[in-house]
Parts: structure tokens; sequence; C-alpha cells
């Protein structure tokens, strides 16, 4: 592990298994991560990587193994919503919700959630909104945005909850490629600012600028964990080399 | 040139012409009837003076219509409202409350209204205590309280289902968004799902609310003194069946293309910038 003189874990996986009926999608993961770390989760489709990050704030419950986040173990009866509050999650098709404003879509979550007063979570609203460049647009409806403001909408709106903890399914492969890099400047100032960050993402130009580990996934387990450097230059494991090549002939 | 093109204006007149020709033999054939068997319009006869309420027999219909848009306008709230709590129970994760919400729709819908009407009035409500059954005879009318009961929860039915739809018709990451930012089940039930939900089904909800504002003609079964009544009255006092009917329809069309159009207000006011 690169930080392994690093002793502030937020978050611990241990022998992770998650069956969707008969087929075994993540088959023992274990992982351990650091506050500030940023991770790079790479892998083939279905390998079980957007599954695993969606065991951090249990949109899936694992059957076996422990997960725990922030010091509360993820399992059947535990504080769901408590942990939700601290791990923040942008997907891949935004998911804003269609009806209200842009500005309300960031501040619902502090205003029902957090208690927060209506000037004081608009405030924080058009701050975030602000730092993802987006300020202007706040009084319209998801709808008429692109899809790279919606997803800097969806960060914004995660951001909102002050969470400890951030993860990120796929988050620009929805996007038109012009619209990649305005994300992808945001979740690198971000990575910057010491948020810890899971990213499921082949962006490898993002890896390399930030991440402190990759991650690859294949057939529900990791495979070879590295630092991006030797992840992308000197790969380990043969399927590695094998997934580095197709993603770069692609 | 296509010999069958239905814009072409040639075939439009003629069918429009067709159609012109059809409403004259209707009418010429109602009148001939009229005659034949000796039958006088009499519109006036709304002008008279009335033998069942103070006023003239308009004042009649419009006392009925007004019975009929209360009855309509309460039990068409309270429909909405038993539709929308048991249309999220059916899709309750916990069994029981699924079960009881599923067996209350299949039981309510499957049996006839005109059977729950009088097992409301004739059941239900004579086994409340007996202060109940009088504050509320005099309060509504008996008959009043059973049709209300009755039409909110045969149409509630309707709704649930409706609203069960809606509710599956919302993208699964609507839920995982509410999830994820730490909003209770509740919260994203009330906040995100259901907004979205009632806005697609609105066009199917107005369906629903027609049918309960045309259905509670039949409190009349119970004496309910709502327009189908006294309408029914007005024939049988003025012997002005055609005027009469007339005047009921009338009333009912008034009132369903009012609800139509309110209706239409709202889809428009509510639609999702996402369907514009």
């Amino acid at each position: 592990m690169t930080q392994a003189n690093s002793t502030d874990p937020i978050i611990i996986a241990q022998d992770v298994h998650k069956y969707f009926g008969q087929f075994h999608a993540l088959r023992g993961v274990n992982m351990t991560v650091q506050k500030g770390e940023v991770l790079v989760i790479v892998g083939p489709s279905g390998s079980g990587k957007s599954t695993f990050i969606r065991t951090i704030n249990r949109l899936e419950a694992h059957q076996k193994g422990t997960i725990i986040v922030d010091g509360i173990e993820l399992k059947e009866g535990s504080n769901l919503d408590a942990i939700r509050r601290e791990v923040g999650m942008v997907f891949q098709s935004f998911n804003l919700f269609p009806h209200l404003t842009v500005l309300q879509n960031v501040t619902l979550a502090p205003m029902q959630v957090r208690k927060m007063p209506k000037d004081k979570a608009n405030a924080l609203g058009m701050e975030l909104l602000e730092r993802v460049g987006i300020s202007e647009q706040a009084q319209k409806f998801p709808a008429q945005l692109s899809g790279g403001q919606q997803q800097r909408v969806a960060i914004a709106r995660a951001l909102a909850m002050q969470p400890k903890v951030m993860l990120f399914d796929e988050p620009t492969s929805a996007l038109d490629p012009e619209m990649v890099g305005e994300v992808l400047d945001v979740m690198k100032t971000l990575a910057k600012s010491g948020m810890t960050m899971l990213c499921v993402t082949h962006e490898m130009g993002f890896a390399k600028a930030v991440a402190n580990r990759v991650v690859f996934f294949d057939q529900g387990n990791i495979v070879e964990e590295n630092t991006p450097e030797g992840f992308f230059n000197n790969p380990q494991h043969e399927r590695t080399k094998m997934f580095l090549n197709q993603i770069r002939h692609a | 040139m296509n010999s069958f093109n239905p814009k072409n204006p040639v075939i439009q007149s003629l069918f429009g012409a067709f159609l012109i020709a059809l409403v004259g033999v209707l009418v010429w054939q109602i009148s001939q009837g009229l005659k034949a068997n000796n039958i006088v319009l009499d519109w006036g006869v709304l002008g008279q003076p009335s033998q069942i309420t103070s006023g003239s027999n308009l004042t009649t219909i419009l006392l009925g219509m007004w019975l009929t848009i209360r009855i309509a306008l309460v039990s068409i709230i309270l429909a909405l409202l038993l539709g929308i709590v048991v249309g999220v129970s059916r899709l309750s994760s916990n069994t029981v409350v699924r079960l009881v919400a599923t067996a209350y729709v299949e039981f309510f819908r499957n049996t006839p209204l005109l059977v729950q009407i009088f097992f409301w009035y004739f059941g239900v409500f004579n086994l409340l205590p007996k202060v109940v059954q009088d504050s509320l005879d005099t309060q509504f009318g008996a008959p009043t309280v059973a049709v209300v009961a009755a039409l909110s929860i045969y149409t509630s039915s309707y709704i649930a289902e409706t609203i069960r739809a809606g509710i599956q018709s919302i993208p699964k990451g609507q839920f995982e968004a509410g999830d994820s930012l730490g909003l209770s089940g509740f919260q994203t039930l009330g906040l995100i799902i259901l907004p979205q939900a009632l806005r697609v089904v609105i066009p199917p909800l107005g369906n629903q609310f027609l049918n309960l504002t045309k259905n509670s003609s039949l409190a009349s079964q119970l004496g309910a003194q709502e327009l189908f009544y006294y309408g029914i009255q007005m024939q049988s006092y003025s012997g002005q069946g055609f005027v009469s009917i007339s005047a009921i329809t009338l009333g009912y069309l008034v009132m369903s293309l009012s609800i139509t159009a309110i209706l239409t207000l709202i889809n428009n006011r509510f639609a999702l910038a996402v369907r514009k």
C-alpha cells in the first residue's frame, strides 16, 4: 500500500461478498482507504467495480464480510441515513431531480436532513454552484442544462451535505466527449482540496494527475493495486496488461 | 395524385356534408317522433315555479348540481388521499402492508359501486353509535355521508393503481439519489418520487375524477337530493321528460368539462421541464 504509514482509515472493507441471485458479483474484496486518499478504480464491465462502491453507501447490501465507514459498520439495522450523510455519491446518469431547480437540487438535502435554514442553505448552494462554475444557472431546471453542467450540479448537490467521502460511479461515461474535461476539472480541484474520493473511471489523465492509488478489478475482486505511474507504465499482472492494451487501442 | 389523401379538401368537404346530413336526419326523426306522440317540448318549464323546492325548476336543478358538486369535491379529495396511501402501500417492502393494500384494491374495484353505496348506507352507517348517526344525518344527511364514503373508497382503489404505476415509472436512479443524500424513505417518497409521479399521472387521475363525478348520480338511489334526483323529480311533476333529461345532461357536462379544464391548467402548470 502506498500510504502504509498512515493510520487514519475512513473505509475498511474486509472479505466483502455480494450476490445478485446466483451471480457472485463481489468475491471477497479487501480494501482500506485513508482519509484524504484519492482512489481510481478501473476494470472491465461486469468486474464488480461499480457494485463495490455502491456497497460503501449501501445502495447495494453485501451478504458477507464487513464494511466500516467512518467508524460505523454497515449492516442490517445500522443507521444508514447517518452513514449516507457522510458519503456523497455522483452517478453516471446524474440523477438530478427534474422537478426542482438547480439550486433546489443542491439545497434539498441540507434543509431536509441537516435542518439548515433556507437562507443559509441557499447561500451554501450558491457558493457550491460557484465552485463548480455554474452559479448563473441556479434558477434553471436540470433539463435546460448540458450533460456536463448537469454532472457538475450533481457534484455540488453531493458536496452540499459536506460529506467526508465522495463516490464517483463513472461520472463522465454518459457525457459527450467535449464535456468530459469540465467535469474532470471539478473533480481534480476537489481531489486537491483533500477530499477522500473513490472514482470508478477510465480517465487515465485524471488518474495520473490526482490519484494516490489505482485499483484494478476483475471478476469480482481486486487483481492489482498500484501507484498511477506503476499501474499504467509497469503493470504487474497479465490481466492488467491485457486490459490496458484494450483501453489504449479502443 | 394520391386518390385517397384524407387531407384532400374535396374529401374533407364531402365528409363534412355527410355529417351535417346525418345530424339533420336525426333531428328530423326526433321531431317526427315527438309529433307522432303528441309531445310538445316546453323549455319554458325551467322558468316555471318548482313544485319540489323554492324558486323555479331551474333553481331546483341548480340546487341539485350544488349537492353533486359538494359530494364530488369532497370525494375527489378523499379518494386522492386514500389512493396515494394505498398506492404507496402496494409497493411497500413490508409484506403485510402490501397484502392489505392489494386486498383493499381488489375488493373495492371488483364489487359494483351501487352495492357499495347500499353497503355503507344500510350496513356500516347503521352500526355507528346512535349519537354519531344523528349528528352526521342532521349535518350532512345520511345518504350523502354514505355516498361520499362509497365514492371515495371505490374510486381510491382505481387511483391507487394509477399512483402505483406512476411511482414505478420514476427511474430507479431518483430513489438512489435520495437515499445517497441521506434522506429518509419518507422524505425521498414525499419530496422526490411523489411530486414526479403525480405529474405523470394527472391525465389518468382526471379520468377517475370524471368517473367519480358522474358516478355520484347513483346517490339518487338513496334519495340524496343531487342533480339526477332533482332532475327526475322535475320530470315527474312537469311531465317534461326530454327537457328534464336535457337539463340533467347539461349539468353533468358543465361539471365534467370544468374538471377537465382545471386539470389541463394544472397539467400545463406542473409539466416537468424535461417533457416540454
